[in-house]
């Protein structure tokens, strides 16, 4: 299978600082990769750059393959092209990613009008599908509502539904079911992996949460401070971490492990205090 | 073990969505809700979204008032009570929020901030500027800290900045709604490890709110599961956790990664 995301020793530099240095993946489609690590190690920083959204005064080296052009080298004009209709993505915060005061019904379809994904005659049905796809129609969601008359989840829905309109290659998700209770991370998770398959979407989800890329991912990414210390399948990474990095990740975590209530939680500050290569 | 702050029977609804303030419907959030915490104990308060947790948190800190039912805090009626003892209550239970973003004021300074509660206290101003200090270090910040803006911090410095505001007036009750939940695992386990540091320190009592079973199940002594406005289970944290007896409960572990 030809991936379709495939970065080249990208790395990032803040005025000279490099804040990423060289890594390289793949996602292919309809896969799932996670990218994790603790506050500060660089997981929104590679988002941002494969997203080029990067602040001023950062520069990137490397290439990003995504549908045989290099990104990093797209004139922004192009970019704005690809991103919200190939290259799509949903963030954490639902409330500040939705306009307060239009009809979340207008807001999807603001995104299929500004891309021409659709005929406009086609633009209302196909935003009723999109509603029916992601479940808010049978929760009794209609186009009309405004996001303050929806939950957490159903906003996170819209969002989904407003990032697959254009049935986009990949979709980025920035810690997307962290402000969600577990119930209901569970039921959107299910709904991106469904997704994923169904549109032979790749997906890279950034989180910090590893009972959620547990859960959802094939592959996993860790990132120690700006450095690519560990990647490996799902599994071989929970059951057989090789970086020191890695274990304390995972023992840090409640999930899972079996820390006695009530006792500190070994945080092992010396070892990311420098980074083992 | 007597209780420090206890809910007797708290019952809370608000007008159901699309009804007119003429012969309103209600929708239940609260029913018959009874609980207590003890002296440097921890009870956690656990339940899917919509079960009614934060409006719980937000009566136990006096932030709402019940429809039904009381809060006593050490046997004291908080609604009998006349506005002065309530005064003097009210610095003896405190609150932290999930989103430390939003619960700063973006344009105070971290002194300003930490200071505001002990507004209402009679306290010299060299006695707040002692206790903003000491509050600051007791979460582990540095002194300069204080004047610093929060944008300047990172998210879990900015919860401890609000942990430091609701240690500022030497409470003995701090209700926690989700403190740690949008923080990533070492972050989260470097806030947990403090709240058991100051609860050592300072004798605290906590009632932890949170969506998060690990979570709730490291911090607490015992735990009530909430589901739609109902206290369905409550006991000791390792024999509801396992051997739960509710339905909800059992739920909730499930859903649990």
């Amino acid at each position: 299978m030809t991936a379709c995301l495939s970065v080249r020793d990208l790395s990032v530099l803040a005025s000279a600082k490099p804040i990423l240095h060289p890594i390289s993946f793949t996602v292919s489609p309809g896969e799932t990769v996670a990218v994790t690590g603790e506050s500060g190690s660089g997981k929104s920083t590679l988002a941002r750059a494969l997203m080029g959204l990067l602040p001023n005064g950062f520069k990137t080296c490397g290439q990003i393959i995504f549908e045989g052009k290099d990104l990093t080298t797209l004139p922004e004009s192009a970019f704005r092209d690809l991103r919200g209709c190939r290259i799509a993505m949903v963030f954490q915060e639902p409330m500040t990613a939705l306009n307060p005061i239009r009809r979340i019904g207008k807001q999807i379809s603001d995104t299929l009008r500004l891309h021409g994904a659709v005929p406009s005659r086609d633009i209302a049905p196909h935003v009723q599908q999109l509603l029916d796809r992601v479940g808010l129609r049978r929760a009794g969601v209609s186009a009309q509502a405004y996001p303050h008359a929806l939950s957490g989840g159903q906003r996170q829905r819209v969002l989904l539904a407003m990032a697959i309109a254009c049935k986009p290659a990949l979709l980025i998700a920035d810690e997307f079911t962290t402000a969600l209770d577990s119930r209901t991370q569970a039921e959107m998770m299910d709904l991106v992996k469904e997704l994923a398959v169904e549109h032979e979407m790749g997906v890279l989800m950034i989180s910090h949460d590893l009972g959620v890329i547990r859960r959802q991912a094939q592959r996993v990414l860790v990132l120690q401070q700006g450095y690519l210390v560990e990647s490996n399948e799902t599994e071989q990474l929970f059951d057989a971490p090789r970086h020191p990095y890695t274990r304390a990740l995972l023992s840090m975590s409640l999930h899972g492990t079996s820390h006695p209530p009530l006792t500190r939680i070994p945080v092992p500050t010396d070892v990311s205090k420098g980074v083992q290569r | 073990m007597s209780a420090l702050l206890e809910a007797k029977n708290i019952a809370y609804s608000v007008p159901e969505r699309g009804s007119s303030v003429f012969g309103s419907r209600k929708k239940t959030v609260l029913q018959d809700v009874s609980l207590h915490v003890a002296e440097r104990e921890t009870l956690g308060i656990v339940g899917s979204s919509g079960s009614g947790k934060s409006t719980l948190s937000r009566i136990l800190t006096g932030l709402i008032r019940p429809e039904k039912g009381k809060i006593l805090f050490q046997g004291q009626d908080l609604r009998d009570a006349n506005r002065q003892v309530r005064k003097d209550i009210r610095p003896s239970i405190q609150m932290i929020f999930q989103d430390p973003q939003g619960a700063l004021d973006p344009r105070q300074t971290v002194r300003q901030i930490v200071k505001e509660p002990l507004h209402q206290m009679a306290l010299s101003n060299d006695e707040k500027e002692r206790r903003v200090l000491e509050a600051l270090a007791d979460v582990a910040l540095p002194q300069d800290a204080a004047d610093r803006y929060p944008r300047m911090f990172s998210g879990g410095q900015r919860q401890r900045i609000a942990i430091a505001r609701a240690l500022v007036t030497r409470p003995s009750v701090i209700v926690a709604d989700e403190a740690v939940s949008a923080l990533d695992v070492s972050t989260q386990a470097v806030v947990l490890n403090l709240l058991l540091d100051l609860q050592k320190r300072h004798g605290l009592s906590y009632i932890f709110v949170s969506h998060d079973l690990a979570v709730i199940r490291h911090i607490s002594h015992r735990v009530a599961v909430l589901d739609e406005g109902k206290i369905v289970e409550t006991g000791p944290t390792l024999s509801v956790m396992d051997h739960p007896q509710h339905a909800a409960t059992q739920d909730l572990i499930d859903a649990s990664l």
